[in-house]
C-alpha cells in the first residue's frame, strides 16, 4: 500500500519534472529572453573576437574555445534591438555557446540573468504585438512571470543558413522601407 | 543481430581481403598462369568466406563458397584463366563489396543475386573446366593451414627461448648490453647528481630512499643480465645503505665513486660520470656573475649537460639518435648561455651547432673529428667559465675503449673468446682490463665453449627473435578510430598552443624580473630568488617545449598511411577503363611506401583518379595509332610518389602524343581567352597550362571518361584548397606528365603571417613565391589597375585591407610590403601593412553553419590564443577578379604594357 502510494508519487514527480522547461534566461537591452537550457553547452565571458571579413553583419567574428573556432553572433543585431553600446566595455557581456545538430555557434548576449523552471503550461504562444516586429520569426514562445516577460527563442531557426538568410532578406527589405518611411516622416515634421 | 563492434571489424576484414583479391586478379590477368597469384585470390575468398559465416551471411557465404570452388578447380588444372573469367571475377568482387556496403549500413546481407555465378560457372566451363562439386571440393586443400602450423611451431619457439632465459646471457647480444650499459650510466648519473645536489653535509631520509631505490634498480638490472660481480658488489652496497652506512655526504660520494671505479672495469662499455667536486663559487673573472646561486645552478645544469652532450657523441660510429640527442642538448646548452647573457659562450656554442650540423649532413660514420671538434670548444668554454669542471666529460672519453671492436658484428665470437687481448692491444693508453665481462661465463661454470649445444642454443635464440621482429608488424597493430585521431591532434595542437603561450608568459617574467633589478627597489635577497625562479622556469618552458613537439611529431605520424594504400585503387580503374576506350594501357605504380597523411590520402583521390582517366581518355593513343608512330601497341601511364622535404610529389605521366600546342593555341584564339599578341608570346612550356582554364579542352570527343564533369581547372583548384600545386610538363609525342606538390599533412602548414589593419592573416606559404618591400614610386597605374613589374612580368597589385574591407591601412604607404601570391599561371602582389613571420599553424575548420566564408580556407590559433585566418590563395585571387570587374590574368596585363 505505501509502496503503491511512494511509487505513485515518484511518478507524480517524474510527470510534473517532464512539465517543466528548464530556461537560461538573458538580456539584450531592457528586452528578456529565455532559452531552453539543453541546448546551451556552456556561457563565458566576452572574450576577443576575430572578425570575418566580407561577412555579413550578423557575425562578429570567430573566438577559439579550448582549441576550437566557432562563429560567434550578434544576437542584439539578428534581432534587431539596441543593447548596450560598447560590448567590449560592458563587463556583463557573455557568449552563449548554444549546440546544434553538433554544430557549435556563440551568441553574444548583454548579460545571463538566471536558471529558471516554468511549467511547459505557461509557455503561451506569441503575441500578435510581437509577431510583426523584425524578431518574430525567431520567437518560440513567451513566459509571462509576475512582473516580467520572458521571449523564448528557437535557435534552432536563427542558425539554420538558408532560412535565416531567407529571413535576413525579408527582414532587410522590411528595415529599408521602414527606415524610408521614418526618413520621410523626419523630413516632414522638421 | 551482431553487434556493432564485431560488424565494423568485419567490413573492414573483408574490404581488405577484396583489396588483395582484386589485385591479385589483375596480376592473374596480366601475367597468365601464376600459381602464386591464383592461391592469394583463394586464400581472400576463404577467409571471406569464414568471416561471413562466423557472422552468419549465409548468402556471401555461399557465394564466397561457390568462388572458392570454382578458383580450386582452376588451381588443380593449372590452366589460365580465360579474360571473360577474370572480368566476371572482378565483378564477383564488386558484388561481395556492394554487399558489405549493405551489411555496414543496415547490419544485414543484402539478397545475393545468383545470377553472376551462373555465368561464372558457364564462362568456365566453356572453357573446359570441370567444375564437379566433390572433385573441387578434394582439390580444397586450403593453403591457409600450413602457414598457420608455421606460425604455431614459430610461437612455440619463442616459449622455449623464454625458458632458456636462465641460461647465461650471451655477450653476442650487444642490443641487450647496450641497453643495460644506458640503463645502468642513467642510474649512475642520477646517484652522482642526487649526492651533489644540495651542500649539506649529511644525507636526509627523503634522499636516501631514492639512493636506496636508485641502487635497487641497479641490482635488477644486473641481475637480469647475471653479472654476477657487479651484483656482488650493488647488493653489498645496498645493504650497506640500508643499514645507516654512509650517512655523510662525503661517505657516499667516496663509496660510489669506488664503486663505480670498479663498475668501469668491468664493463668497459660504461660511461659514469666523475663525481663533480663541489662547486666553488668564486665568480670568474672573465664572466662576472654577481648572483652566485644562480651561477651555481646554471653551471650545474651546464656541467651536466655538457657531460651527457659528451657522452652522446661518444659511440665510435655515428647514430641518429645519438646526433639528435647532441642536437638536442647543444640547443639546450644555448639557451640556458642565452638566458644568463653569455653572449661569447652562445658564440661558441652556436659554432659547435654549426659544425655539429656539418657533420649530420656530410653523413660520416667516424665520430672522431666531431668529439675533437667538442674538445676544442670545450676548452674555449672553459676559459670564460673556469670554475666549468671538465672532469667527467675527459673521463668519458677514456671509457670506451672497447667499442669499437665489440660494435662490429662479424667479429663478435672472435671477440667473445678473445675480448681481452682485443682490448690490451687496441687502448695503448688504458690499464689492462684485467676482469673482461665475458669471464662471468666462466665463473657461471659454463667453459667458454663452443659446444654444439651453445652453439644451437645461440642460433635458435636468434632465430626466435627474428620471428618476434616479424610479427609484431601484424599483431602490434591497432584499429582505432580515426576521429579519436584527430581529436588527439586537436589536444596536441592547443598543448602546443598553449606552450607558446607560456613561453611568452615566461619571457615577460624575464623581462620583468630584469626591470626590477634595475630599479634596484628590492632587496638582494628577494631578487635572487626571482632570478632562481626565472631560471627554474625558462629551463623547464625549454623541456615542455621539446616534449610538446615531440608528441606533436608522434601524433603527426599515427596519422600517416603509406600511399599505396591510395593507388592500390588504381590499377583497377585503370583497367576497367582502357578496355571500355578499346585502349592498351600498363599501369606502373612507383613509390607507394611513401607516407601521407590520411586526410591527404582522402583528398588525394578524386584529382589523382581525373588525371588518370585524363591520361587514358586523351594522352594515350589508340594501338593502331601507337603502332603507326613506331611506339609499342600497350601504353604506358607511370605513378609515382615521392617525398621532398615536407611535400609528397605525386606524378602522372603517361607516354602518350602530349598536348597538341598548335591545336591549343587555335582554341585559346578563337575563344578570345588570349590576345594574338600574348599567343605570339607565350611559350610551348607556359601554353600548356591553359589546359587548366575553365572550358579548354582540345579534344574534340567528349566521352564519359574525361572531358565532362569535373575539369582540369576543377581539379587543380581542389588540390590548391590543399595547399598544394600542379605543374604539367608536355613533350609533343612523348607524353605528358603531371606533377602534384602536396603537403605531407592538411593539419599542419607552414605558413607566413601578415599583418593588416589591426588583424593577423595567415598565407599558406606554398602560395608565396616571393615578398618586396612596397614601393610606391615602382608601381604603374594601367588603365585603374595598379601594377608593378616585377623582371620583366607585370604583376597587378591587390590591397589586402581594400579586398576584404578592412578599412584605411596603419602605417604609411612606404612601410608596407607586397607578398607575391601564384597558383601556377595567375600572380597577384597583395599589398600588407606587415610581416609577422613565418611559422607552422595548426589548421582548423571555421564551424561555421550560418555562412559559407569566402575567401579564408580555415583559421588557425596563434601563440596568444587569437584566431587568425587562413588566406585561400585562389578564392582570393577568383575575388580580385571580381574586385577589377575585368579578367586579370598574366596574358592580359601584359598586353596593356608598351
Amino acid at each position: 500500500m505505501q509502496m503503491n502510494n511512494l511509487s505513485n508519487r515518484a511518478s507524480h514527480i517524474r510527470e510534473e519534472a517532464r512539465q517543466m522547461l528548464q530556461l537560461v534566461s538573458f538580456r539584450i537591452g531592457h528586452q528578456e529572453f529565455g532559452v531552453d537550457i539543453l541546448m546551451v553547452q556552456e556561457i563565458i565571458r566576452f572574450t576577443a573576437i576575430t572578425p570575418i571579413p566580407n561577412a555579413s553583419e550578423a557575425i562578429l567574428g570567430m573566438i577559439n574555445l579550448r582549441g576550437r573556432i566557432l562563429p560567434v553572433v550578434d544576437l542584439k543585431w539578428v534581432l534587431r534591438i539596441d543593447g548596450v553600446e560598447d560590448i567590449a566595455q560592458n563587463r556583463k557581456a557573455r557568449i552563449l555557446i548554444i549546440e546544434l545538430d553538433g554544430h557549435v555557434t556563440g551568441f553574444v548576449v548583454d548579460s545571463v540573468s538566471e536558471v529558471m523552471k516554468v511549467p511547459v503550461g505557461e509557455i503561451e504562444p506569441a503575441p500578435n504585438l510581437v509577431s510583426s516586429s523584425a524578431m518574430s520569426a525567431y520567437i518560440s514562445g513567451v513566459v509571462k512571470l509576475s512582473q516580467r516577460l520572458i521571449i523564448l527563442l528557437d535557435f534552432k531557426r536563427i542558425v539554420k543558413p538558408a532560412q535565416s538568410r531567407d529571413v535576413d532578406l525579408g527582414i532587410q527589405t522590411a528595415l529599408l522601407e521602414y527606415d524610408n518611411s521614418h526618413a520621410g516622416g523626419s523630413v516632414y515634421s522638421g | 543481430m551482431a553487434s556493432q563492434d564485431f560488424l565494423q571489424d568485419y567490413v573492414e576484414e573483408v574490404r581488405e581481403h577484396l583489396i588483395d583479391m582484386e589485385k591479385s586478379l589483375l596480376a592473374l590477368e596480366q601475367e597468365g598462369v601464376a600459381g602464386e597469384q591464383i592461391a592469394q585470390v583463394f586464400r581472400a575468398a576463404h577467409s571471406i568466406k569464414g568471416a561471413s559465416a562466423c557472422m552468419g551471411f549465409e548468402g556471401l557465404t555461399g557465394l564466397t563458397h561457390e568462388l572458392e570452388n570454382l578458383i580450386a578447380a582452376v588451381q588443380s588444372s593449372e590452366r589460365s584463366v580465360p579474360p571473360a573469367g577474370i572480368s566476371l571475377l572482378l565483378d564477383c568482387v564488386d558484388l561481395i563489396s556492394k554487399a558489405v556496403d549493405h551489411v555496414k549500413e543496415n547490419g544485414s546481407e543484402p539478397a545475393i543475386d545468383s545470377s553472376l555465378l551462373e555465368s561464372l560457372h558457364e564462362a568456365f566451363l566453356d572453357d573446359g573446366f570441370s567444375v564437379l562439386k566433390s572433385e573441387s571440393e578434394v582439390a580444397v586443400e586450403p593453403p591457409v593451414e600450413p602457414a598457420k602450423s608455421r606460425i604455431d611451431s614459430h610461437l612455440s619457439e619463442n616459449s622455449d627461448s623464454i625458458q632458456d632465459e636462465h641460461s647465461p646471457i650471451e655477450e653476442e647480444d650487444e642490443e641487450l648490453l647496450a641497453i643495460f650499459v644506458n640503463l645502468f650510466q642513467e642510474n649512475m648519473s642520477l646517484l652522482f647528481d642526487l649526492l651533489n645536489s644540495s651542500a649539506s653535509t649529511f644525507i636526509g631520509d627523503d634522499d636516501r630512499k631514492s639512493l636506496a631505490a636508485l641502487v635497487e634498480t641497479l641490482i635488477a638490472s644486473a641481475r637480469y643480465m647475471d653479472y654476477q660481480p657487479i651484483l656482488t658488489r650493488l647488493e653489498q652496497w645496498s645493504s650497506g645503505l640500508t643499514n645507516g652506512g654512509g650517512a655523510s655526504r662525503r661517505e657516499a660520494l667516496e663509496s660510489l665513486e669506488a664503486h663505480a671505479a670498479v663498475f668501469r672495469r668491468l664493463v668497459p662499455q660504461l660511461a659514469i660520470p666523475q663525481p663533480v667536486e663541489t662547486l666553488s663559487f668564486s665568480p670568474s673573472a672573465q664572466i662576472e656573475e654577481e648572483d652566485q646561486e644562480l651561477f651555481a645552478i646554471f653551471l650545474g645544469s651546464f656541467q651536466q649537460n655538457l657531460v651527457s652532450l659528451a657522452e652522446a657523441v661518444s659511440g665510435s660510429r655515428s647514430d641518429k639518435v645519438g646526433l639528435e640527442k647532441a642536437s638536442e642538448l647543444s640547443e639546450s646548452l644555448i639557451q640556458s648561455s642565452k638566458y644568463m647573457d653569455y653572449g661569447g659562450i652562445v658564440e661558441l656554442l652556436n659554432e659547435w651547432l654549426g659544425s655539429l650540423n656539418a657533420f649530420k649532413e656530410m653523413d660520416s660514420l667516424d665520430l672522431a673529428p666531431l668529439r675533437q671538434k667538442l674538445l676544442e670548444i670545450a676548452g674555449k668554454i672553459k676559459m670564460q667559465l673556469p670554475t666549468l669542471d671538465l672532469s667527467g666529460f675527459y673521463a668519458d672519453k677514456s671509457a670506451r675503449p672497447l667499442s669499437p671492436v665489440l660494435e662490429d658484428k662479424d667479429d663478435k665470437i672472435d671477440i667473445a673468446f678473445h675480448a681481452g687481448e682485443t682490448v690490451s692491444s687496441s687502448s695503448k693508453e688504458l690499464p689492462v682490463i684485467d676482469v673482461p665481462i665475458y669471464d662471468k661465463q666462466e665463473q657461471k661454470g659454463h667453459s667458454p665453449g663452443r659446444s654444439a649445444a651453445d652453439f644451437a642454443k645461440y642460433f635458435s635464440k636468434e632465430r626466435s627473435q627474428a620471428s618476434f621482429e616479424e610479427m609484431p608488424t601484424n599483431a602490434a597493430t591497432l584499429r582505432v578510430d580515426a576521429q579519436k585521431v584527430d581529436q588527439l591532434l586537436n589536444q596536441v595542437g592547443e598543448l602546443v598552443v598553449n606552450r607558446s603561450e607560456f613561453i611568452q608568459t615566461v619571457t615577460f617574467f624575464h623581462d620583468m624580473v630584469r626591470d626590477l633589478a634595475a630599479e634596484g627597489l628590492l632587496p638582494k635577497q628577494e631578487l635572487r630568488r626571482l632570478k632562481l625562479l626565472n631560471f627554474r622556469m625558462n629551463e623547464s618552458t625549454q623541456s615542455l617545449g621539446r616534449i610538446a613537439n615531440d608528441l606533436q611529431a608522434s601524433v603527426m605520424r599515427i596519422r600517416m598511411l603509406p600511399i599505396i594504400q591510395l593507388f592500390q585503387r588504381f590499377p583497377r580503374i585503370v583497367r576497367d577503363l582502357a578496355l571500355k576506350l578499346g585502349k592498351r594501357v600498363e599501369l606502373v605504380v612507383e613509390g607507394g611506401e611513401t607516407e601521407i597523411d590520411k586526410r591527404v590520402l582522402e583528398q588525394m583521390n578524386d584529382p589523382l583518379v581525373q588525371f588518370l582517366r585524363n591520361a587514358i581518355a586523351h594522352g594515350i593513343e589508340s594501338p593502331e595509332e601507337r603502332r603507326k608512330a613506331g611506339k609499342p601497341e600497350t601504353g604506358v601511364i607511370r605513378l609515382s610518389a615521392t617525398q621532398v622535404g615536407d611535400y609528397v610529389v605525386v606524378e602522372v605521366e603517361d607516354d602518350g602524343g602530349g598536348i597538341d600546342t598548335q591545336k591549343l593555341r587555335a582554341l585559346l584564339f578563337s575563344r578570345n581567352a588570349v590576345s594574338r599578341r600574348e599567343l605570339e608570346k607565350l611559350t610551348d612550356e607556359e601554353i600548356v597550362y591553359s589546359i587548366f582554364m575553365p572550358g579548354i579542352s582540345t579534344y574534340e570527343r567528349v566521352d564519359g571518361a574525361a572531358g565532362r564533369g569535373v575539369g582540369l581547372d576543377v581539379v587543380k583548384q581542389n588540390v590548391e584548397r590543399m595547399n598544394g600545386a600542379v605543374e604539367v610538363v608536355s613533350n609533343e609525342g612523348q607524353g605528358v606528365k603531371f606533377i602534384i606538390r602536396i603537403p605531407l599533412t592538411v593539419a599542419i602548414i607552414r605558413a607566413l603571417l601578415v599583418r593588416e589593419a589591426d588583424q593577423i592573416f595567415t598565407v599558406p606559404l606554398t602560395a608565396v613565391t616571393e615578398i618586396l618591400r612596397h614601393r610606391p614610386a615602382d608601381t604603374h597605374s594601367i588603365q585603374g589597375f595598379r601594377v608593378i613589374n616585377l623582371r620583366g612580368k607585370t604583376i597587378p597589385l591587390v590591397d589586402l585591407g581594400e579586398l576584404l574591407n578592412l578599412g584605411e591601412p596603419q602605417t604609411g604607404e612606404g612601410g608596407r610590403f607586397v607578398v607575391i601570391v601564384s597558383t601556377s599561371f595567375r600572380e597577384v602582389g597583395l599589398v600588407v601593412d606587415g610581416l609577422m613571420g613565418e611559422r607552422e599553424v595548426v589548421l582548423k575548420t571555421i564551424e561555421n553553419t550560418f555562412e559559407p566564408v569566402e575567401g579564408f580556407s580555415g583559421a588557425t590559433i596563434l601563440g596568444d590564443g587569437r584566431v587568425s585566418l587562413i588566406v585561400d590563395v585562389s578564392s582570393l585571387l577568383r575575388m580580385t577578379k571580381n574586385a577589377a570587374a575585368g579578367p586579370v590574368h598574366m596574358y592580359e596585363d601584359d598586353s596593356y604594357v608598351n
